[in-house]
């Protein structure tokens, strides 16, 4: 009898524990690295995160395809051409930092997803008060 | 420090007051939760009704302090640090209002104003618990005070206070433009009275400890939680719908951390109202309910821990506020307290109390019970809270291993939740026929085998009837989804598996309901809200699983096609670009033939020499699904950066297309007043397709003026104009060339959601069940309270209910 009063509650805990790898090993191998440029080179795979920010504010459309042209520069300085495939985002230009998802072909960075930061909404500058920004 | 102009008026008398009133009222507020707080630590019976008094004053002082702020926003009292970063003085009352919670400051304010709002409602029903209620309950409040005492938001800029008076700037620095959307109005009091409500869990689960009364606590607070599932699950989806209207990636749901910080408490909120079932009826999971009840509070303070910390700052679309480094602490140092002090209670007290409870509970009986089935969901449902809140902090957790840290992303959450979802969805199902009093297997399908039959036709009807083309869902042929272990299963196929578990839970609940009503309308709310709850989902399963998008290529006068659709832009409805309310018009062909203007909005805000340009998608709603467009800025530059080019030289510009600076042009003297200079151009443009070429001739030139140098801009082909940017080189009359789109190209993404109504439907439905069963169980609750002032352990076993 005390043996059925135990067998729930450790089966449970068996079951939970198991879920619990399993999800652990799903976000292992499933999780996006934030990658710098050298880094992505050497890793591989087609759902890279590379971080940085687009060169001098300058982007550029390809008119046939409609593909997003610029060069990214990652946190060590170095600079990389990107390509974006995907959806276009809505404010590239007002951007501070960009998250480019995707891969290298030839040197080149496909992106297929845009993350892009715009400055906080909540930085508060010591502008003039009498000036609009 | 800048000089302030002259004529710039001095601030009202009373505007100077309402500020100190603010600031005074924080500071009485934490005195009276220090009263409160240290009066219920004397445990002197006839000092408990002070403690209250005092509890009740500091919840009041906290609201006049809101109060004070909205009126300083409402008035525009610019000379207030906080009003002026978040407001301006030209827009409506409604968003002069809503600037209030825009930023860290207010939004803190927000969420001690609604913890209090909810103290002031629940401390008259809190019986033998009240004292130590109030102590922890005052101790939370103090603490958030002392938060927002420091984070003031009531500032005045300092330049602005000159010879002892003070100033006020004309206009304030507004609201950021992308918050601009009615829906800031709406949802964060919403969302902010969810997380205040969260509070009274937290509180009533350690006064019942330190009581050591651990069982009539859930009834009373039984009703809280029913409201705060449905006023939080309201508040989530409206963020949700937020998103939709206004982001213009066309979805509700990304699993964006900020997202999950109010998912998870939501989730646990849900686990503990069903958890205080199980122990009004059964007298178990004594000791589980209490830190249930911990859970929800704990895990939004850890989530506003993280989102306000930068630690997630890569990984999310929301901007956050870095706090300053001091708040930051302090908020870390609230976080580790709270959760110390509640393990600490526990382990002191709520241990061995719950032990004690749990010790005379009936026996589990053998076969399908009600409290079986309740364990499996709890369990699963508590385990995906867990995993939700793991994929949250994955980014930290892999960053401490060392490295910039990794991120969880909506694929990989759609993988894992799956594993949950859909047996919580078949025990959604199954539970209402299940009762307390175990049954055997056959008995229970023979209950469900109606419900099985009708959900499999219901479903497959529906499957048939969305794939026919006037309701339709259009499949790509062959799409797929990720599946575990690496594999790939049909769309079509997972697709007509969600349907069903959807279906199941609505033909289910509707079924009972129908069964209930006539016995107990009141007693339905229950089946009414997870009914509503399936519907919700199914709406965001359909609109993101049959979702299609392509983007399109606009030129105005030209069209383009996508999904069936054919897209024209038709001109902008003002000529100003800096009037908030300029649209862009595109006639729209639907595959059905009929035109719709859609109009999505797009203008520029800030400094005019360096602008930002601010866009919203257009939504054209259909009864069966939703056409979404979201546009950018448009495309003017060809060319990166203008090329140099010296006579003579032939620049690749890419795309097929060769510029030539063919020789120089002038007429007139160099340096004198009206001269013109310029180049002679030519351009050589390859089609793609037929390797046919063309050639087009400009000569871009600068004139001398007295307002400095013009420039023409002549046109360049059928596409193009172009400029000469800056002067030219004397000696080696060398230009610099500027290449323009003419007519501008607009990039534009084109969506279509089916069935995004079902949201709309299921959100209302949901939050009508749980307001029902919120003021069903409040009404039990108040006429338990009439016939017997104690109903303790003997009460009897409740009917069945959800």
């Amino acid at each position: 009898m005390k043996a059925v009063m135990v067998k729930g509650p450790v089966v449970t805990a068996v079951v939970a524990f198991l879920a619990m790898a399993g999800v652990v090993g799903a976000f292992m191998s499933g999780g996006s690295r934030y990658v710098d440029i050298a880094e992505a080179k050497e890793l591989g795979g087609d759902s890279l995160h590379l971080a940085g920010v687009i060169k001098d504010h300058k982007s550029h459309t390809d008119r046939e395809t409609g593909h997003i042209l610029f060069e990214l520069t990652d946190k060590t300085g170095v600079t990389c051409e990107v390509e974006h495939v995907g959806v276009r985002p809505a404010s590239l230009m007002d951007a501070d930092k960009v998250v480019a998802v995707g891969s290298f072909h030839n040197g080149k960075f496909i992106s297929r997803e845009l993350l892009v930061k715009c400055p906080s909404k909540y930085k508060e500058d010591d502008k003039d008060p009498f000036k609009r920004s | 420090m800048n000089e302030i102009p002259a004529g710039t008026p001095l601030a009202a008398p009373w505007s100077l007051f309402a500020g100190e009133l603010g600031k005074g009222s924080v500071m009485a507020a934490i005195a009276f939760f220090v009263a409160a707080f240290l009066v219920s630590l004397m445990r002197r019976d006839r000092l408990d009704r002070a403690g209250t008094l005092a509890f009740a004053l500091g919840c009041i002082s906290l609201l006049v302090a809101f109060g004070a702020l909205t009126t300083l926003f409402v008035k525009d009292q610019f000379q207030y640090q906080y009003v002026w970063s978040h407001s301006d003085s030209k827009t409506s009352l409604a968003y002069k209002i809503a600037s209030v919670w825009t930023a860290q400051e207010g939004s803190f304010l927000l969420w001690a104003c609604s913890a209090a709002v909810f103290g002031l409602l629940t401390v008259r029903g809190t019986g033998l618990y009240r004292r130590a209620y109030v102590g922890t309950y005052s101790l939370f409040l103090g603490t958030l005070g002392g938060i927002l005492a420091y984070e003031t938001p009531f500032k005045i800029i300092p330049q602005l206070i000159a010879h002892g008076k003070t100033f006020v700037p004309p206009e304030g620095n507004g609201m950021v433009p992308s918050l601009q959307n009615y829906w800031v109005i709406i949802h964060p009091p919403v969302v902010f009275l969810g997380f205040g409500s969260l509070t009274v869990f937290a509180a009533y689960a350690v006064a019942a400890m330190l009581q050591g009364d651990v069982q009539d606590w859930v009834s009373r607070v039984r009703p809280w939680t029913l409201l705060t599932t449905a006023v939080l699950g309201l508040g989530i989806v409206m963020g949700g719908l937020w998103a939709y209207e206004t982001q213009g990636w066309g979805g509700f749901w990304a699993w964006d951390p900020v997202e999950n910080v109010s998912f998870v408490p939501w989730l646990f909120t849900v686990v503990l109202a069903h958890g205080i079932i199980v122990q009004t009826a059964r007298k178990k999971w004594v000791g589980a309910n209490l830190w249930l009840a911990g859970l929800p509070f704990l895990t939004f303070v850890y989530g506003t821990f993280l989102t306000r910390s930068g630690l997630l700052d890569k990984v999310s679309n929301h901007s956050f506020a870095s706090m300053d480094g001091n708040a930051r602490f302090i908020l870390k140092i609230f976080l580790f307290a709270a959760i110390g002090l509640f393990a600490a209670v526990w382990f002191a007290r709520g241990r061995a109390v719950a032990a004690q409870a749990v010790s005379d509970a009936p026996q589990d009986e053998r076969g399908i019970h009600r409290e079986g089935m309740y364990r499996y969901g709890m369990t699963l449902l508590g385990l995906m809270a867990t995993v939700i809140a793991l994929g949250m902090s994955w980014p930290v957790v892999t960053a401490l291993r060392g490295g910039e840290g990794s991120a969880i992303k909506e694929p990989v959450y759609h993988l894992v939740v799956t594993w949950f979802f859909l047996p919580l969805m078949a025990l959604i199902a199954v539970t209402p026929f299940v009762s307390w009093r175990a049954v055997d297997g056959k008995s229970l399908g023979e209950r469900l085998f109606g419900v099985l039959c009708v959900s499999v036709g219901v479903t497959g009807l529906l499957h048939l009837v969305m794939l026919s083309t006037p309701f339709g869902v259009h499949l790509e042929p062959g799409a797929t989804v990720a599946a575990p272990f690496g594999r790939h299963v049909p769309l079509a196929l997972w697709m007509l598996v969600l349907l069903f578990s959807v279906v199941f839970v609505v033909v289910a609940n509707l079924w009972r309901v129908v069964e209930m009503v006539r016995r107990s309308a009141m007693g339905t709310g229950g089946f009414v809200a997870h009914l509503g709850l399936s519907v919700l989902l199914g709406g965001l399963i359909l609109s993101r699983g049959y979702e299609r998008t392509s983007q399109l290529t606009i030129r105005p006068g030209a069209s383009d096609s996508a999904l069936g659709y054919t897209v024209a832009y038709k001109g902008a409805t003002t000529k100003d670009f800096f009037d908030r309310n300029r649209k862009l018009e595109f006639d729209v062909t639907m595959p059905s033939g009929e035109h719709v203007t859609m109009l999505p909005g797009q203008y520029k805000h800030g400094d005019p020499n360096d602008p930002k340009v601010q866009t919203w998608p257009a939504i054209e709603r259909f009864s069966t699904h939703d056409v979404y467009l979201a546009t950018s800025a448009p495309q003017i530059m060809a060319t990166e950066e203008p090329v140099a080019m010296t006579p003579g030289q032939t620049r690749d510009l890419g795309e097929s297309t060769m510029l030539e600076y063919l020789a120089p042009t002038n007429n007139g003297k160099f340096g004198q007043m009206g001269a013109q200079f310029g180049a002679k151009l030519r351009l050589t443009v390859t089609d793609a397709r037929t390797q046919e070429r063309r050639q087009y001739m400009a000569a871009p030139s600068l004139e001398i003026t007295p307002e400095g140098l013009m420039p023409s801009l002549p046109r360049f082909g059928p596409d193009f104009r172009v400029a000469l940017v800056g002067g030219m080189d004397a000696k080696t009359q060398g230009v610099k060339v500027a290449l323009l789109y003419s007519p501008e190209i607009y990039y534009v993404q084109l969506y279509e959601k089916p069935y995004t109504g079902l949201i709309w439907l299921g959100t209302g439905i949901m939050t009508f069940g749980g307001l029902l069963s919120a003021y069903a169980r409040r009404r039990v609750v108040a006429r338990q309270r009439r016939t017997a002032p104690a109903p303790r352990n003997d009460a009897p076993v409740p009917a069945p209910q959800s």
